[in-house]
Order: C-alpha cells, then structure tokens, then sequence
C-alpha cells in the first residue's frame, strides 16, 4: 500500500503541470466544440447564418482533444485491460508484468508517433489542407506526433517507476 | 453534412500484395489467438489490437504499406466529423449526472409506484429508464441512481440485494436508450444511419423498463419481505412530482426528437443537448469553475480512452479483413448449412462468452467488424443486428465475472458485497434473456419505430 501511495506522490510532483497544461488544453477544445456547434445551429436556424466551415473547425479540434487526453490517459493507467488472470499472480511476476505491459505500450506509442511525424511531414510537403476553409493540416499532424510522443515517454517512465520501487 | 476526407488523398497507400485470398485462414487464426493471450496477460485493449492488427499487416502486405496504415487510421479516427458526436455526447452524460436531475426523475416515478409490493424497486428501473434517456453510458447511469435509490431503498427496508440487482439491471438501459456511445460507434463501424439506430433503441429499452418490473413484481411475489410497501401519496402530490421531470423530457425531447425529425444531425444534437445540459446545470446552482474543469476533463479522459481503443481495432479489422477473415467465415457457414437464425445464436453465444471476461466497449469494437459482414450477407438488417449486440452487450455488464455494472455499484456501495449485487441481479438477467429471444424473433419490435422514419 505504501508504496503505492508513493508511487502516486512521485507522478503527481514530477508531471502534474503537464497534467495540468494537457487538461487544460483538452477541456478547451472539448468546450470550444461545444460552443461551436451550438452557434452554428443557433446561426442556421434563427439568424439563417451558420457557421462557415465549422464541421472542419470540429474535426481539427477533436484531433487536438484526443491527443492531448492521450497522455492524459496513459499517465493515470486508464486504458482498458483485462485483470481477470494479473490479480492472482504473485507480486514479483506482477511487477514484471507491469514492466513488461508499459513497454509494450511505449512500443506502440513509438512506432505511432514516428509514422503520425511522417505523415505530418508528408502534408506539410503536398500542402494539405481543409477543403473549404484552407487550414493547413500539417501543424494538426505534428501536433498530434508530439502528443503521442510524450505518452510514450510516460509509459517508459511508468516502466522505470516499477523497476526502481521494489 | 458530408465530411471530405482531408488525410489519404496525397499517399493512400496501395496494397501490392492484396490477391492474397483463400489459405490465410493461418493468419488470422494465429492472430485472434495472439491478440486473445496478450490481452489476457494485461496489455490494455486497444495496444494488444493495433499491435497485433499492424503486425499481421506488416506479415501480409508488407512493412511499408503497414506503417502508413498506422499513421492514416490514426490521424484519420482522430479527425472523423461521424466521430465528433462522441465526446459531445460524453460530456451531456457526465453534465446530467451532476445537474441532479435524477433526483426529479426518482422521486416522481416513486410518487406513482412506491406504494405498490416492491414499488420503489419498479421507481428505479423507470427512473433509470429515463436517466438513460439523457445519458449515454450505462456505469454512468448505474452509479448516479444508485446515489439517489439506495438510501431511500434502505429506509424502507429493501434487501440489498434486491435494491442494487435492479440499479445494476436498469442502468445497462443506458447503452441502449438513445442517445447512446456504443450505438453512435456501431454506427460508424457498419456505415448506418445513427439517428434510425438510435430510434430503433427506444421500444426495446422501454420492454426493458417493463422486464425489470415484471422481475421486481415476481420477486416480491415469492418474498414479499425484500420490498415493503411505502405509504401512498396523495393524487396532487404526485402530479406536483410529475411536473419535476421536465428537464429530462425536455433534453430528451430537443436531442432526440431533433435527430428524428431530421432537424439535426447527430452532432448538432449532442452539441445542443450538451449546451443543454450545461444551462440546466447552471439554473440549479450546480455549476462552478472546478466542477466545469472537472467534469470537462474526465470527458476528455473517457473520449480520449474510447478512440485509442477505435484505433486499435480498426487496425485489427483491417487485419483480418485483409486475411480474408469475413469470406471464410461465410463460406463456413455456408458449408455447414447453417439457417440464418443459427448463425445469429451462435454469435450471440459468442458474445455472451467474451462479454463475460472484457468490457464492453472494447467487446464490440474488436467483434462488429468480423461479425457485420456476415450477418448483412445471411440478409439481415443492420440496424436489428446493432440493438441486438446492445442487448446482449447490456447482459454481459451484470454477467460475473466481470459484470462492470456491479463493480461500479461495488465503488458507490462499499459496504454491499460482490455477491450479494450478482444475487440480487438473477432475475433481471432472466428478463433480459427473455427479452433478447423476444427481439431476436420479433425483429418487428426494435425495426417500428425506425422505419416509420422513412
């Protein structure tokens, strides 16, 4: 129990204004969406004035909101996974597990960031952008590498966290 | 509105390799064993997919193709307008919670029921039946009515058991009566209209009021002790309570009355009923700087988790599509000569065996791309088919041993065991196994409503 509640005290001081700057971010967007769609139906339907292009405002700024929640949820551990078999084993092949689930993870994470970069660079090239309103796409791209990059530095740090406190 | 689809068109990848049909019965076998070992050895759901999903298609198509794969299904998820309802929807459903509507919503169905034998048992299925109405998720549902009936519940003397079986029964509702995440996402995965899935959630979820009335009712029948009466209320009170509801009918109304009436997209309709739900939870004095951050962040955790999810198992699907996985499965059956009606209980034993070790989300997600194909080639709606893995999906969340509803109800009720809560639900599973039969042989009763849409 302990040295649970170390574990946590430690993630809290080393990124909690990450957390901070990523919910902040998140909520944004995820508020900005919000407000959009009710303006722009608002707009539509009693000033008969929507909008311009807001759907394409709402796709760039879902991206922006999943990808900042991403750290968010790799931090806290609160992907998905099947426990039913990883609560009865005994806690040293339970720490291993844990070591070797976070790796695996920041492989994933690795191996995304670097194509999501590639592909960023490659819109960045052809000159991507929305179709109606002309955004460039390439900064939602590397944006979006930058985001899975550092959850991908927080599972290994998630990893090391294991390893260090027996 | 249709979405233009701003990634892909510069470098869709071409798959060189894609004649490989027939004989890679290997490959996917081989990948459905590996995603099934490493999910079950802890690595979260939606990593043991893409995982598995990018490595089978960097075996099949090539290394190249593969990793461009990766990046496009990622970004691409992340930037899909069909999507976009998802976090809005969220985020009403965790506004709602907060804006204790569900206090209303109780103690009006409890002024017309409560006196009746186990009277505020039947109160909570109706009141979570209406919960579910402005909330699209069932943990969400279960653990806000459980905050509202339990006291009162136990004041009047209810067994715990019988008290949190029909909160963790009513708040599966939540998936189902519209709006509802895991339909929007059904949607999307099987190219089908939300609103009409959407519309075909509403006479099934209300069968399923009544389900888990009739299983109080017969509860009670046999131990009328578990649920007392309460005393009676007068006519004009229960009016007065009556008129309490009606901000939940009047969001309902807007979201879902305006996606069927074709005022609003589904987008538009979550956009508003979250605008919705953030004036009611101001005009109640709910609303603050902290609880706004709060509630907008644990929104964007749960959308955030859903859509890596999304990923993960598109790029599965890819996978075994590309392995040729949906042919071989009809040829199978075909093979096998199996009735159409076979194969459907077959998947929805499927369904009942996997719903009983993962969550559900991540159940659909990795089974609807296999299963969609076939069903839609044996002839049967899509839209029938998508309720009814809502139905069974509902099952599987009060199903030990991993039934999410009842350790949700575990974290509100501490001092209310494991056991006790899968007692407890028993007869509610009966009702809902009854009602799965029912819409199965009856696909009448869940494809009404839609097609009146036209």
């Amino acid at each position: 129990m302990s040295s649970e509640n170390l574990e946590a005290a430690t993630a809290v001081s080393t990124s909690d204004w990450l957390g901070k700057a990523l919910g902040l971010i998140a909520s944004a967007m995820l508020l900005s969406m919000m407000a959009l769609t009710f303006f722009d139906v608002i707009g539509r339907y009693l000033l008969n004035a929507p909008i311009p292009g807001a759907f394409e405002i709402t796709e760039i700024l879902m991206a922006s909101l999943i990808f900042a929640g991403l750290p968010l949820v790799t931090r806290s551990g609160e992907h998905v996974s099947v426990s039913l078999f990883i609560n009865r084993l005994p806690p040293r092949a339970l720490r291993i597990q844990n070591v070797v689930t976070a790796l695996v993870m920041a492989s994933v994470l690795v191996v995304m960031t670097w194509r999501v970069w590639v592909k960023a660079t490659e819109m960045a090239e052809y000159g991507d952008e929305t179709a109606y309103l002309f955004i460039p796409l390439a900064p939602v791209g590397y944006f979006s590498a930058l985001l899975i990059g550092i959850s991908a530095v927080l599972a290994v740090a998630q990893a090391v966290r294991v390893i260090r406190h027996p | 509105m249709p979405s233009p689809k701003p990634f892909g068109s510069s470098a869709t990848p071409d798959f060189p390799h894609l004649t490989l049909k027939g004989g890679a019965i290997e490959f996917w076998l081989t990948g459905i064993v590996i995603l099934l070992t490493i999910m079950f050895l802890g690595v979260p759901i939606a990593f043991s997919m893409a995982l598995v999903g990018f490595g089978g298609l960097g075996l099949m198509i090539g290394w190249d193709p593969a990793f461009s794969m990766v990046a496009q299904v990622t970004l691409e998820t992340g930037m899909d307008y069909g999507l976009s309802v998802v976090p809005l929807f969220i985020l009403m459903g965790n506004l709602v919670t907060h804006a204790g509507l569900s206090d209303e919503l109780y103690g009006a169905s409890n002024a017309w029921l409560g006196h009746r034998r186990g009277g505020l048992a039947m109160a909570t299925a109706v009141a979570c039946g209406g919960f579910s109405a402005v909330c699209g998720s069932s943990l969400a549902t279960a653990a806000t009515m459980a905050k509202v009936t339990m006291p009162s519940m136990r004041r009047y003397g209810y067994a715990d058991s019988l008290a949190s079986g029909v909160i963790a029964a009513g708040g599966t509702l939540g998936i189902l009566i519209p709006p509802s995440v895991i339909l929007v996402l059904y949607g999307v995965m099987t190219q089908q209209d939300i609103g009409k899935l959407f519309a075909a959630g509403i006479l099934p979820g209300l069968l399923g009021i009544l389900g888990y009335m009739a299983a109080v009712w017969g509860v009670t029948w046999f131990k009328p002790e578990l649920g007392p009466r309460a005393t009676p209320m007068p006519m004009n009170e229960r009016f007065r309570l009556l008129k309490g509801v009606w901000g939940i009918l009047s969001l309902f109304a807007l979201v879902i009355g305006g996606i069927y009436l074709g005022v609003f997209t589904p987008t538009e309709a979550a956009g508003i009923g979250a605008s919705g739900a953030l004036g009611f939870t101001w005009l109640r004095g709910k609303l603050n700087r902290k609880m706004l951050f709060s509630v907008l962040v644990e929104s964007t955790h749960t959308t955030a988790m859903m859509f890596f999810i999304l990923i993960g198992a598109l790029l599965f699907s890819n996978f075994v599509n590309i392995a040729g996985l949906p042919s071989d499965l009809s040829d199978w059956v075909q093979d096998a000569g199996l009735a159409p009606l076979a194969v459907i209980g077959l998947i929805l034993v499927i369904y009942l065996i996997l719903g009983a070790v993962l969550e559900s989300l991540s159940m659909i997600l990795l089974t609807v791309p296999i299963f969609y194909p076939l069903v839609a080639d044996l002839g049967f709606d899509l839209i029938w088919f998508g309720v009814i893995v809502v139905v069974v999906t509902e099952i599987s969340l009060i199903t030990p041993p991993v039934g999410l509803n009842v350790f949700v109800l575990r974290s509100v009720l501490p001092d209310v065991s494991t056991q006790t809560i899968f007692r407890g639900v028993l007869p509610f599973l009966l009702a809902d196994v009854f009602r799965l039969a029912l819409l199965v042989f009856v696909p009448w009763l869940v494809l009404v409503i839609p097609e009146a849409m036209g």
